[in-house]
């Protein structure tokens, strides 16, 4: 039975040199799925930086969308204007915060040895 | 896993990206392996074109997951050509025996200078192969004529190496006794 297989050799080889040649339309039909993976994968990858999920769109959905990150964004200038030039009756916070250095003479032209001597 | 650069591995990562080149050379590379294979197991160009088609979709879908150094891309296409030609098999099959679905024998009349042509020999092959069970069809056909190793093989089939041997030798000698009586016959004693 060795004998016999070893036979078997001749039709292998030639199996071997009998390949079935893949038909061109096949080929174009691989190719053309291939081309339509690659366009959902780079479509995937344009979408994914402004994804549902990025940062900015989570924090504007936090803050109500465009029409409450707009409140906020005026709130914020308004606030800063008012620190800047607060209307006239309410004291001025930049001087609150930034107390200028003055010197008092709390005996003003007398002399502390005058008022010693005069206790005698 | 050490060895030599997987080149489809690093051709399949370019195609991830976008390479439309790595797109032609895969197809050239591995689809025309996958087309031959399945040919070789189905007996029928149509459905190999089908599953050929189909296993390269895969690859194609799971380029961008793949992981370089888990396995040979050429043995995981050629898994999954096999396990879709299983399905065909099966589908086909439907109920009755595989012998319902095995392919005429050549024509015995055929003159012996015509069976001298490789054509003539692999066709002979092929009826004969067709007449084994799958598994050792798939067996034969991945050592004998893509002539892989036994380990190869086994990670492809995903049964052991012992199972391989086993399937090899008790398809080659179906196979023998079907072809060589063909040649007694024909009176093609040599070569």
């Amino acid at each position: 039975m060795a004998e016999k297989e070893r036979g078997l050799d001749a039709f292998f080889d030639a199996s071997r040199r009998d390949v079935p040649p893949m038909p061109a339309e096949l080929g174009d039909r691989m190719l053309a799925d291939a081309f339509a993976v690659q366009a959902d994968l780079s479509g995937r990858a344009v979408r994914r930086p402004s994804a549902a999920n990025g940062f900015w769109t989570q924090l504007s959905d936090l803050l109500g969308g465009w029409y409450g990150m707009g409140g906020l964004a005026a709130a914020c200038a308004a606030g800063v204007w008012l620190g800047f030039a607060p209307p006239p009756g309410i004291p001025d916070p930049v001087g609150l915060l930034i107390q200028a250095e003055t010197a008092t003479d709390i005996f003003e032209s007398q002399s502390l040895i005058l008022a010693l001597s005069e206790d005698g | 896993m050490t060895g030599p650069v997987d080149q489809d591995a690093l051709l399949l990562a370019r195609f991830a990206q976008g390479d439309a080149g790595a797109a032609r050379e895969l197809t050239a590379r591995l689809g025309s392996r996958a087309f031959a294979l399945a040919v070789r197991v189905l007996g029928d160009r149509a459905e190999a074109e089908d599953v050929a088609q189909d296993a390269m979709l895969r690859l194609w879908r799971v380029a961008p997951e793949w992981r370089t150094g888990e396995a040979r891309v050429s043995t995981w296409l050629y898994r999954v050509t096999l396990n879709l030609c299983t399905d065909v098999q099966r589908r086909k099959r439907g109920g009755t025996t595989a012998l319902d679905d095995v392919a005429e024998p050549p024509d015995p009349g055929r003159t012996a200078p015509e069976l001298l042509q490789d054509a003539a020999r692999a066709g002979a092959l092929q009826a004969a192969l067709m007449t084994l069970p799958d598994r050792q069809r798939q067996a034969v056909v991945l050592r004998h004529i893509e002539e892989m190793s036994n380990p190869e093989i086994a990670a492809i089939m995903d049964i052991s190496t012992e199972a391989v041997e086993s399937l090899t030798a008790r398809g080659k000698r179906a196979l023998a006794k079907k072809l060589i009586s063909q040649r007694e016959e024909l009176g093609y004693e040599h070569g």
